[in-house]
C-alpha cells in the first residue's frame, strides 16, 4: 500500500467518523434545539438576543460533539451554556443603555382557551417577575428537578425553591388582579 | 382559569410543522456558522465546562463558587461546619485588596462594609438563613485605600444531599458604576420635575411678552440686522364714572393687546414694556418703511372703542361709557453695526413717545440715536420731575403674624402717579432711577413721607419700609433716616427698613455702614425679594438682616409644587438658625397660609391677607387707624 493510499484510507475513515458524528448531532440538534429555545425565549423578550445566544451555545456542542455526547445530559449542557451567552449578553446591554426591555411587560390576555394563547399568558406572568425566578420558572414548566435547575443556573437548590415559591405567588396574585380588572373576580 | 390550568395548557402540545421547519433551518446556519469557523482558525471555547453535574466531590459551594469565578464574580462562603469564612481573589479586589493580602474574617468582612450599612447587610443574612431563602443586597464597601464602591451581592444558603444547612455564600460584583447612573438617573428625574422648564416670559393678562422678554427679543432683532422699535402708550382717557378699579385696567389692557395683535404684522413680537405701553418690534425696517405701519397702529388703537363686559348680575348696574384710547407711539431705529443695549432702545422709544405727546402729535420718529450722556441726561431729568412734582403716593399692606394670627405688620409701598393721576406699581420706574443713579432723591422721598405718616398715626403697628439697595451706599441716606425719624416723633423699634434688590447692593462694606447706623438707631432690617435676582446667603452672613421676605415666586404656587416646598423648608430653617424670622409674599390662598405655618415662617402678605390700599382710604382704615387729613393721602383722593 502506497504512502498515498494510506493517507486517502485515513481520510475516508475520519470521513466516516465525522458523518456519524453529524448525523447523531442533527437528531441530538432537532429534538433539544426548541426546547432550548423556548427557555430563552421564556426569560427574555428580545428575539435576537436568544438567536445568537441558541446559535453559539450549539456551535460550540458541535464543535465538542464527541464530549457533549458522552456528558450525562447534553441538553442540560446546552442549555446551560446558552443560558450564560444571553446572561452576558443581557449584562452588556444594560450596562450600554438604560432601557431595560423587560421592564415592559406585555399585557396579559384575559381568558386564554387554546394551547398558543395560554403560551402567551404563561410569557407575560413570566415577564413581571425578576430574571432569576423568571429562569427558574421557565425550567419548573420544562419539567426539570431543583437540582437540575439549580446546577444549570448555578444557584443552590434552597435559592431555587425561594425562586420557585416565590414566582408561583406573584403569578398568581397577577392573575388575581387581571381577573379583577376584568370585573370577573371579586 | 388558574395558574396550574393555564400552566397545563400551555404545556399541551408538541411542535407545529412550521417549527420544525424553523428548527432545521436554525440547524443548516448552525453548521454553516460551524464549518466557517473550523477553516478561519481559533478554536471554539466554552465557559461551561464539560464535568458531569452531579459528579461526586463537588459541593454546592464549590459549584457556585466555580462558576462565580468563570463569571468574573466574587464570592464570600461560609461554613458552619468548621465555623470559617472564605472568600475569593475576585471578592478580594472587589474590597480593595490584593488577593491573599488580607485574611478573610467575619471581623474583618463587616470592617469593610460602610458603617451606615452594617446592619442591613447583618439583617439580610440572618433573614436568609433562617428562611432557608435567597436573598440580594447592595451596599457600600470602603476599600483598602479608603474609597468608597458598591456591591451587589446574591446572599444564598447552602444545603448537603441531605437538606440539612451547612453554610451561606455570597456572590458579588462591584456595581458602582451601575449604582451610580442608576443614582443619577433617579436625580435627573427628580430634576426633571422639580425644575420649571416655562420661564414667566408672558404677561398673564394681556398674554404678551414681558419687558424683560420683549428686552431679549430685542438683542436677538439686533444681531440679525437692522430694524425699528415702536413703543405705543395708549391710556384710557378719563371716564365720567372713572374710578380705579384695577380688574378694569386688567380688562382694558387684554382688549387693547388683542386689538394691538392684530394691526401688527403678524410675526412682529409685541411685549407688554410698561403699564399702558406696548413695544412693536419690527424687523428688517428703517424709519422709513416703519413710520406707515406706526401711524396705521396708533390710529387702529386710538379709533378703538372698548366697551365694558358686563359685571356680576348680583352687583349694582352701572353705567360704563365705553372707554376710549389716548395713543402716542416713539419709534427708534437699531442697526447691528452699532449695537445699542436693549434697555436702552426701549428707554430712547419710552422718551420719543413722550415727545411726541409734548408735541401734541401721534408719532414722534427718532432718526438720530441719542448718545449715552443724553439718554442719561433725559432719564434723569424725567426722574427728578417726578420727584419735585410729587408724581408719587404710598400704599400699605398688611402683614399676619402667623404666631398670633393676627395683622401686626404693614408695609408701606411706592407707586408712581401716572399722567392721569392713577397709582401704578413703581418697577420700570425705580429699574429707570436706578439705571441712572437717581434712586436716592426717591428713597428719601418715600423715607420722608413714610416717617410723616407713621408718627401721626398711633404708632401700634410695625411697619416696613422700602429702600433701594443701591442707595445705602450713599453716607447721606443715613443721615437722612435719623432726621426723619427724630423729626416726626417715630419710634424707631417699631420700623424695619426693607433693603429691595432691584439692582446689586454696590459696596458691602457701605451698605454695612447703613445697616449698622440703622440698628443704632433701633430700628429693624429686613431682606427683599430673597432667594430672587441678586440675592445671596453672603448678606445674611455680612449684614445684621432681622427678617428675610421669601420671593414671591416660590409662594404663588406653593401648594402644588414640591420643588417651591423644598426651597422654602430649607430657607426657613437657615434663618431660624441664623436667628432671622421670615416672611412670605404673594401668599394667596389658605393652604399655602397652612404650608407656611407649618415650615414656621413668621409672617404672610399678598392677596389673600391683604391687598395694598391707598393710605388713609377707608380699606387701609379698616386693618389700621391711619391718620385723617394726611396730604400724601390726599393726592390719591384727588388724584
Amino acid at each position: 500500500v502506497s504512502w498515498a493510499e494510506a493517507a486517502a484510507n485515513r481520510a475516508a475513515v475520519d470521513d466516516g467518523v465525522d458523518e456519524a458524528q453529524r448525523a447523531s448531532f442533527e437528531r441530538f440538534f432537532m429534538e433539544c434545539h426548541p426546547q432550548v429555545e423556548r427557555f430563552l425565549s421564556r426569560v427574555c423578550p428580545d428575539r435576537d438576543l436568544i438567536q445568537d445566544a441558541v446559535q453559539e451555545a450549539f456551535i460550540i456542542a458541535r464543535a465538542k460533539w464527541d464530549k457533549v455526547a458522552r456528558h450525562p445530559k447534553p441538553l442540560m449542557w446546552v442549555g446551560k451554556t446558552a443560558w450564560h451567552r444571553l446572561k452576558k449578553m443581557l449584562d452588556q446591554q444594560s450596562r450600554r443603555s438604560d432601557v431595560n426591555l423587560d421592564d415592559v411587560p406585555p399585557r396579559l390576555l384575559a381568558e386564554p382557551s387554546d394551547s398558543r394563547e395560554a403560551r402567551e399568558t404563561v410569557l407575560a406572568l413570566l415577564r413581571a417577575l425578576p430574571l432569576r425566578e423568571r429562569a427558574v420558572l421557565a425550567l419548573v414548566l420544562d419539567g426539570w428537578s431543583d437540582e437540575e435547575i439549580g446546577w444549570k443556573l448555578d444557584v443552590a437548590v434552597a435559592s431555587v425553591r425561594t425562586y420557585k415559591a416565590d414566582g408561583r405567588r406573584k403569578m398568581r396574585q397577577l392573575l388575581a388582579e387581571e381577573a379583577r380588572l376584568e370585573g370577573k373576580g371579586p | 382559569m388558574n395558574l396550574e390550568g393555564i400552566l397545563a395548557l400551555a404545556a399541551a402540545d408538541g411542535p407545529t410543522p412550521m417549527e420544525r421547519a424553523r428548527t432545521r433551518r436554525a440547524l443548516r446556519r448552525v453548521e454553516q456558522e460551524y464549518v466557517r469557523r473550523m477553516a478561519e482558525g481559533p478554536e471554539i471555547t466554552s465557559d461551561i465546562e464539560l464535568h458531569a453535574p452531579f459528579a461526586g466531590g463537588m459541593d454546592e459551594a464549590a459549584r457556585i463558587a466555580r462558576a462565580a469565578q468563570l463569571a468574573k464574580l466574587g464570592t464570600v462562603a461560609w461554613d458552619s461546619r468548621q465555623g470559617e469564612l472564605t472568600w475569593s481573589a475576585e471578592m478580594s479586589m472587589i474590597f480593595g485588596y490584593a488577593p491573599g493580602l488580607a485574611r478573610p474574617s467575619l471581623t474583618r468582612l463587616f470592617a469593610l462594609i460602610h458603617p451606615d450599612d452594617r446592619a442591613m447587610v447583618r439583617q439580610r443574612i440572618r433573614t436568609a438563613w433562617h428562611e432557608k431563602t435567597v436573598t440580594q443586597v447592595t451596599y457600600r464597601v470602603i476599600r483598602a485605600d479608603a474609597t468608597t464602591g458598591y456591591v451587589h451581592c446574591y446572599i444564598e444558603v447552602l444545603a448537603e444531599k441531605n437538606g440539612r444547612l451547612y453554610g451561606i455564600i455570597a456572590t458579588g460584583q462591584d456595581v458602582t458604576e451601575l449604582e451610580l447612573a442608576r443614582q443619577e438617573r433617579d436625580r435627573l428625574a427628580r430634576r426633571c420635575q422639580s425644575v420649571r422648564m416655562d420661564l414667566l416670559d408672558r404677561d398673564p393678562v394681556t398674554g404678551l411678552l414681558t419687558r424683560a422678554r420683549f428686552a431679549d427679543e430685542i438683542d436677538r432683532a439686533q444681531r440679525a440686522g437692522t430694524g425699528t422699535l415702536l413703543v405705543v402708550a395708549a391710556r384710557p382717557l378719563p371716564r365720567r364714572n372713572g374710578d380705579g378699579d384695577p380688574r378694569d385696567d386688567d380688562q382694558l389692557a387684554a382688549a387693547t393687546a388683542e386689538v394691538l395683535k392684530k394691526l401688527a404684522r403678524p410675526a412682529d413680537a409685541c411685549g407688554l414694556v410698561g403699564r399702558h405701553e406696548y413695544g412693536v418690534l419690527m424687523q428688517y425696517t428703517t424709519i422709513d418703511t416703519a413710520i406707515p405701519i406706526a401711524e396705521e397702529i396708533i390710529d387702529g388703537l386710538g379709533g378703538s372703542r372698548f366697551m365694558a363686559a358686563p359685571k356680576s348680575t348680583a352687583g349694582p348696574v352701572r353705567r360704563t361709557a365705553p372707554a376710549r384710547l389716548r395713543v402716542h407711539g416713539g419709534l427708534v431705529r437699531y442697526d447691528h453695526h452699532t449695537p445699542t443695549g436693549s434697555i436702552d432702545l426701549l428707554i430712547d422709544a419710552e422718551a420719543a413717545w413722550r415727545r411726541a405727546k409734548r408735541n401734541q402729535e401721534p408719532l414722534h420718529a427718532l432718526r438720530q440715536t441719542p448718545s449715552a450722556e443724553e439718554r442719561q441726561e433725559t432719564c434723569r431729568a424725567r426722574v427728578r420731575a417726578a420727584v419735585a412734582r410729587n408724581q408719587f403716593t404710598l400704599f400699605v399692606q398688611p402683614m399676619r403674624d402667623l404666631k398670633l394670627n393676627r395683622i401686626t405688620r404693614h408695609e408701606i409701598l411706592l407707586r408712581i402717579l401716572d399722567d392721569a393721576g392713577n397709582a401704578v406699581p413703581p418697577s420700570t420706574f425705580l429699574d429707570l432711577a436706578e439705571r441712572v443713579d437717581e434712586i436716592l432723591p426717591v428713597d428719601k422721598w418715600v423715607i420722608d413721607h413714610a416717617m410723616r405718616l407713621i408718627g401721626r398715626g398711633p404708632q401700634t403697628s410695625h411697619y416696613q419700609i422700602n429702600v433701594s439697595g443701591r442707595s445705602l451706599a450713599d453716607p447721606r441716606l443715613l443721615d437722612h433716616v435719623r432726621q426723619a425719624v427724630r423729626h416726626n416723633g417715630v419710634k424707631p423699634e417699631g420700623v424695619t427698613f426693607e433693603i429691595t434688590e432691584t439692582a446689586l447692593i454696590g459696596n458691602l462694606t457701605q451698605a454695612r455702614r447703613f445697616t449698622d447706623g440703622v440698628q443704632e438707631l433701633g430700628c429693624q432690617l429686613a431682606l427683599d425679594d430673597f432667594g430672587a435676582g441678586y440675592n445671596s446667603y453672603t448678606y445674611l452672613k455680612y449684614l445684621p438682616i432681622d427678617l428675610v421676605k421669601i420671593d414671591g415666586d416660590f409662594i404663588h404656587n406653593l401648594p402644588k409644587s414640591p420643588a417651591d416646598q423644598a426651597i422654602v423648608r430649607s430657607l426657613v430653617q437657615v434663618c431660624r438658625d441664623l436667628g432671622i424670622r421670615t416672611a412670605a409674599e404673594y401668599v394667596q390662598d389658605d393652604a399655602t397660609v397652612t404650608l407656611l405655618g407649618q415650615y414656621g415662617v413668621d409672617f404672610a402678605q399678598g392677596f389673600h391677607i391683604g391687598e395694598p390700599k391707598p393710605v388713609g382710604s377707608a380699606a387701609a382704615k379698616s386693618t389700621e387707624v391711619q391718620p385723617s387729613g394726611d396730604p400724601v393721602a390726599g393726592r390719591v383722593a384727588t388724584g
